[in-house]
């Protein structure tokens, strides 16, 4: 939506003189003056009624929710004729941006036949975007049960996005904050229909109220349509009626197209979990009574604050990132930064060559407390995404994954300062090398009979994606050698290498974990 | 709680960037930072639904549309490009100033307006003098206002002095015009919309209205009569699966399956006999042709079950109200007049006409076709007439005060005669107003030969970026829908009033400013004296239409019609027709919209029995149906139909595409639709990359594989430029509409994603 014409400037109109000048002249006068409207009537002059409100009274419910009740939309997918109206009238009724709309629509293919399914929030009873967001940006009304977004709350983390099952909450990158549907809660409490239902010519959109208890005793008696997952977490409202056989599959559930690489992220989880394993596998040199090692710790600071500073990247509000810790009693993003800034002072008390400033048992107990919770930091990066309903991320693998690249990251690193015992870090770091890259290889061969999640990461990774993974495994394979032949022979340059390539390697298989990750979602179209 | 205040903002400038107000005037709540200062109705630009929109009015013009709730067409609901009418004004593609091309370079060059006029009048009046009246031609639009083809037409025939041109009108709604004229004796479709709602069968025929036309399946989804639907498609649209029953035939066996269920009908003697004697002629000869079409061959010819033949026999079983309603799959056909018409004789011999819920109905496309088929002065004269008629052209030169010897005594050759002509040479000009024919012409690169014989081109366009407007020597800037004013005609006749209420940008003006200007420039100032603005041009229209069958001597300003909420021609002057209330700036509340147009917010013609042939008989009319052109063979072995991708598509997209959210419900990429049994046979998996080869061209596209789409067939959507490389140029013998629905290709495997 724009205001206003793009107008002309005086000198558009001040070059002409003869007779077809002065046509023209009046012709751009004319093209420019508005006043030609005015001879004609102005309805509804003094209405603030709504007009429209004969067209949906029926589609409204008969009253307000009652205890145990919440507000909810209804589709009726046999009325719907695929207009899409519904989008295009939430994104002009609401004042969005650009292509913004918090409804939109998909399609289910059939064998008898496809059905269009139109979809906003779903106003769920358990919402996931409430439980996974850090900063407590949303609120579901008690009276309403209408799961509003704080829009002056949010840090644009967009974590969110992942934890609602249904791609309700819809990125604005322009304000860097996400935004979503609220059921039109204003026009709801003037008796207004929300934009959606308003603007379907075939009233296949009403609101209606629901029982909670009924959707917490059976999650499935609410939206229930093929390929949705995650109604048992978050308990959605929408109720889809209509004649929906069993075997419809959504038009993009083949789609080839990679999700977002997310490269901030990407760095904070590789960067941080070097950190940790750097931290770990120093604290285990020296309970073994190798020699410290001086470097080791400031490198894992080092490490630590780059990985929190560029990862912060990724906030659309990186300013309101103090408020991430209020979500802790439910949100994995929250445990997260706690834990990861708990280990910051920790981390750099233990940089301190043992015994230099502080005593040696301070020494000691500050590289214990770093360790303690930058392990306990990459544990809550695992459950973030294990939390997610992302049937690829939601899985120990994840963790797995995470862990061996701290500790490859962190013996590489090691070897590469020429510590004692350089061969062991270099056998640590040829062992968790095998095991992760089993690991990400496993994600690339699957069988058919799979679920369909991990078919579809598999068909990204040797199809769009394929130029990436085999630079992955290149970048890797070269590490690889590079610490076998530093742990052959005992020399710390090869190391060197072995670092700048298995960085490389596990930054690109990072971008490939966001990238290769088949969302949940509704239905979309081809 | 100030802690909670602290540690969680329930408000701040985010929040209050999406708060709604109550918006006034009817609206309901409205984002804060569009509430307007006034509102003012006016009617779609895109197509020929013609619904009536609520243009929310800031200072500097139209902020937004919504949808008018009191609009007898459209009550009160739009599809997703009216919605976004106003957005796709601020392109930053619209053109601002004249631009000249060097052909050398293909550099373009802004110039001023006076030299792009002077160049455009001298050129014509040259090629005029030195080449004759057959040397240049224009190619026009359903998509501006009727007062704008209007003077477009005389000035370039009476004023200009040229003999050709055309519209985009004959890309879709041609047949529709001449079967009308042949059948009834004038291109009169019979129908209101409120035969949507009235009907007990509605069969549609080529026509997807649910993605083409939303707001008509409103109206059908309005239908208290529980009707049977039933839709002849090769494909299993959006409309076939609403319907009560999807006939999936072959493509272009429809004009033998619809003789065959004619036979049927007249066998179990189903026609309205008293009807058929007193209103029509030929039904002997239509009996005879008829009865030699057996249900076997058109079986085998469509593919379809007895049953889908005896569901569409029994529809027409008296009793029940039918109509019968058809688009593009009729429109555009080498054989698209008769099957219309075929449709027509159903209705006629049943007596489905003239009665609420009956009628043969063409859907039109565009939002002013239907001017353009009384006013547009290229396949017939002004009003209606015909250029052959020596008494037309008499009362077009006293109307108009023209010199009789202006006005050509044959019509324009048609939108492919004119290509012809240009590619031999003899067509060394063209003008083109408001159409892509770059992207849109049938065929391979028909226009690219065109466009290198073209001594000039000249494009006038909202938008200097349409594939056409890239390659004129001139391009002239156009203020678009909304940013002008005229009136525009609907598929049920009815006459709306489209208003400025936006500035256009830069030096753009409206098509009606620049005909004046051109006339001007050529000379032609005095012969278009009256046309000073598009409602005195109306006034000449009106003049014009006085005794003819769409008689609109009963309008007298846009002011009436916009009170009305438009009014339906035929709207003769009457004496007992209750005048509008003088006061109407005040605002005539809705529920006097009846009031204001009498007792005929709805009508249908026919209701008497009468039509327009000199014996006032409909003529049943029909031909022995021909295979098309080119039929599938060894090599290319699939049918490949064209049509609408989604409701947020228009034509070539030089709109649409310019709404970000418009954008995002078309699809993604260009989708090739194949039947799940022809993509196993190739080995073919849906989702991938496919090559699809005419004889013409080829081109890359996904691949959909579906059970939706009748086996043999495959689908492409046609908003992208490709397409038309591979469709196939054949055209109907009586309307020159080109046939869009019938190529043969190949479809192989495609390069990796």
């Amino acid at each position: 939506m724009q205001t206003g014409g793009v107008g002309r400037t005086k000198a558009d109109m001040s070059v002409f003189g003869s007779a077809l000048d002065e046509s023209l002249r009046q012709a751009l006068e004319r093209s420019a003056d508005l006043s030609a409207v005015e001879r004609f009537s102005q309805w509804h002059a003094d209405s603030t009624a709504p007009a429209h409100a004969g067209l949906y009274r029926e589609l409204m419910p008969a009253s307000a929710p009652g205890p145990g009740q919440q507000y909810s939309f209804e589709v009726d997918l046999d009325r719907c004729s695929s207009c899409k109206a519904c989008v295009v009238a939430c994104h002009s009724l609401n004042g969005l941006d650009d292509s913004e709309s918090w409804r939109t629509t998909g399609t289910l293919l059939g064998e008898k036949a496809n059905v269009t399914v139109t979809s906003s929030c779903h106003h769920c009873v358990e919402p996931g975007c409430a439980t996974g967001c850090p900063t407590l940006a949303y609120e579901k009304d008690a009276l309403t049960g209408i799961v509003k977004h704080l829009d002056d709350q949010c840090m644009g983390c967009q974590y969110c996005m992942w934890t609602c099952p249904y791609d309700a909450p819809k990125w604005n990158a322009s304000m860097g904050i996400v935004r979503k549907c609220d059921l039109c809660q204003d026009r709801l409490k003037a008796g207004e229909a929300p934009a959606c239902v308003q603007s379907c010519p075939s009233q296949a959109i009403r609101v209606v109220v629901v029982d909670q208890a009924a959707l917490l005793a059976d999650p499935t008696k609410g939206t229930v349509l093929p390929g949705i997952v995650g109604a048992e977490r978050t308990m959605p409202t929408t109720v889809y009626k209509g004649d929906v056989a069993s075997g419809l599959v959504a038009a993009d559930a083949s789609s080839l197209e990679p999700e977002h690489a997310h490269t901030p992220l990407a760095v904070l989880l590789v960067l941080t979990q070097w950190s940790a394993g750097i931290a770990f596998l120093e604290m285990a040199r020296r309970w073994i009574g190798w020699t410290e090692n001086v470097v080791g710790f400031p490198l894992a600071a080092v490490l630590l604050l780059a990985g929190l500073g560029l990862g912060s990247a990724h906030l659309g509000r990186p300013l309101k990132a103090w408020k991430a810790f209020l979500g802790w009693r439910r949100s994995w993003f929250s445990r997260e930064v706690i834990a990861m800034g708990t280990a910051v002072p920790f981390v750099l008390a233990a940089a301190v060559p043992s015994g230099l400033f502080f005593p040696k048992s301070l020494s000691e107990i500050s590289m214990l407390a770093a360790v303690f919770f930058l392990t306990l930091g990459v544990g809550c990066s695992a459950m973030l995404y294990i939390a997610t309903p992302r049937v690829v991320w939601s899985r120990p693998a994840t963790a797995w994954r995470f862990a061996l690249t701290a500790i490859g990251g962190g013996a590489v690193v090691l070897g590469a300062l020429g510590v004692e015992g350089i061969r062991v870090v270099g056998v640590v770091s040829i062992l968790t090398g095998i095991a992760k890259s089993l690991l990400v290889l496993r994600d690339k061969k699957v069988p058919g009979t799979a679920h369909p999640a991990f078919v579809q990461q598999a068909r990204l990774l040797g199809g769009p994606l394929k130029r990436q993974a085999l630079a992955q495994l290149y970048l890797f394979l070269i590490a690889f050698g590079m610490a076998v032949l530093g742990t052959i022979f005992a020399a710390w340059p090869f190391f060197v290498a072995a670092v700048l390539f298995r960085l490389s390697s596990d930054l690109v298989e990072r971008r490939l974990f966001f990238q290769a990750c088949p969302p949940t979602r509704m239905p979309g179209s081809l | 709680m100030p802690l909670e205040n602290l540690l969680r903002s329930f408000d701040g400038p985010d929040t209050r960037s999406l708060v709604r107000s109550p918006g006034k005037f009817g609206l309901g709540q409205i984002p804060s930072a569009v509430v307007p200062v006034s509102t003012t109705t006016t009617v779609c630009g895109y197509c020929s639904t013609g619904c009536g929109l609520n243009v929310h009015m800031g200072d500097a013009g139209a902020v937004n549309v919504t949808p008018d709730p009191t609009y007898p067409v459209n009550l009160g609901m739009a599809c997703p490009k009216g919605w976004e009418a106003v957005t796709v004004l601020d392109a930053p593609d619209r053109g601002t100033v004249p631009l000249l091309r060097d052909r050398a370079t293909g550099e373009r060059k802004p110039i001023p307006w006076q030299q792009a006029l002077a160049l455009m009048a001298d050129k014509f009046r040259h090629l005029r003098e030195v080449e004759g009246p057959e040397s240049a031609a224009f190619l026009s639009t359903g998509q501006i206002p009727t007062e704008e083809m209007f003077f477009l037409g005389t000035l370039w025939k009476f004023g200009l002095g040229f003999l050709h041109a055309d519209s985009n009108t004959r890309q879709c709604m041609a047949t529709a015009h001449v079967a009308y004229k042949q059948s009834f004796g004038y291109d009169a479709p019979p129908f209101s919309y409120d035969d949507f709602e009235e009907s007990d069968v509605l069969v549609f025929v080529g026509a997807n209205p649910c993605i083409a036309h939303p707001i008509l399946w409103e109206r059908v989804m309005r239908n208290p009569r529980k009707p049977e639907i039933i839709v002849l498609d090769p494909r299993r649209t959006e409309t076939a699966q609403a319907a009560t029953h999807h006939v999936r035939l072959a493509p272009k066996s429809d004009l033998t399956l619809l003789y065959t269920v004619l036979r049927n009908v007249i066998e179990r003697g189903w026609t309205d006999r008293s009807f058929v004697e007193k209103s029509t002629t030929g039904m002997q000869d239509l009996s005879t042709f008829v009865s030699t079409f057996s249900d076997e061959e058109a079986l085998e010819l469509s593919r379809l079950s007895r049953e889908d033949l005896e569901i569409l026999v029994q529809a027409f079983k008296p009793g029940r109200r039918v109509s019968c309603w058809w688009t593009m799959g009729v429109n555009q056909s080498h054989e698209a007049v008769r099957t219309a018409q075929a449709l027509i004789n159903l209705c006629l011999v049943t007596g489905n006409i003239g009665k609420p819920g009956t009628g043969p109905n063409s859907i039109t496309g565009q939002m002013n076709a239907m001017g353009s088929r009384l006013y547009s002065n290229t396949s017939g004269l002004v009003g209606g007439r015909d250029f052959a008629n020596a008494q037309h052209r008499e009362e077009v030169s006293r109307i108009m005060g023209v010199p009789l010897a202006s006005i050509p005594d044959r019509a324009s050759l048609a939108y492919d005669q004119i290509l012809d002509s240009a590619l031999e040479g003899k067509i060394k000009a063209l003008w083109v107003i408001a159409t892509n024919p770059e992207h849109t012409w049938i065929g391979s690169d028909t226009f690219r030969q065109v466009r290198e014989k073209l001594d000039f081109l000249v494009v006038q366009d909202m938008y200097h970026s349409t594939e056409t407007a890239m390659v004129a020597d001139l391009y002239l800037p156009a203020a678009g829908w909304g940013e002008k004013e005229g009136t525009q005609i609907n598929s049920e006749r009815r006459i709306g009033v489209s208003k400025r209420v936006r500035r256009p940008p830069g030096q753009a003006l409206s098509d009606f400013d620049i005909f004046r200007l051109v006339a001007q420039a050529s000379g032609c100032t005095a012969m278009f004296e009256r046309f000073t603005s598009p409602e005195a041009a109306f006034g000449i229209m009106r003049e014009l239409s006085a005794g003819r069958p769409h008689d609109i001597t009963g309008i007298r300003d846009y002011r009436q019609i916009d009170a009305a909420g438009g009014i339906q021609w035929p709207y003769p002057l009457r004496d007992d027709r209750i005048s509008m209330p003088e006061n109407v700036r005040d605002g005539v509340p809705s529920d006097l919209r009846d009031q204001v147009v009498g007792d005929e917010g709805h009508r249908r013609l026919f209701a008497d029995g009468k039509f327009f042939t000199p014996d006032g008989k409909a003529k049943l009319l029909f031909d022995p149906p021909r295979p098309p052109e080119e039929m599938p063979d060894a090599v290319f072995d699939l049918v490949l139909t064209t049509g609408r991708g989604s409701s947020a598509q228009w034509h070539t997209g030089t709109r649409t595409a310019k709404s970000a959210v418009l954008r995002s419900l078309s699809p993604k990429s260009l989708v090739l639709e194949m039947h799940s049994s022809d993509a196993a046979a190739r080995g073919l998996e849906s989702g991938s990359q496919v090559l699809v080869k005419s004889r013409r061209g080829s081109l890359i596209a996904q691949l959909l594989a579906t059970p939706n789409i009748a086996p043999g067939a495959v689908f492409l959507p046609m908003h992208d430029r490709r397409v038309n490389i591979l469709t196939f140029p054949s055209f109907d013998p009586h309307s020159r509409e080109p046939s869009y629905k019938h190529a043969a290709v190949s479809v192989h495997k495609g390069p990796p994603l």
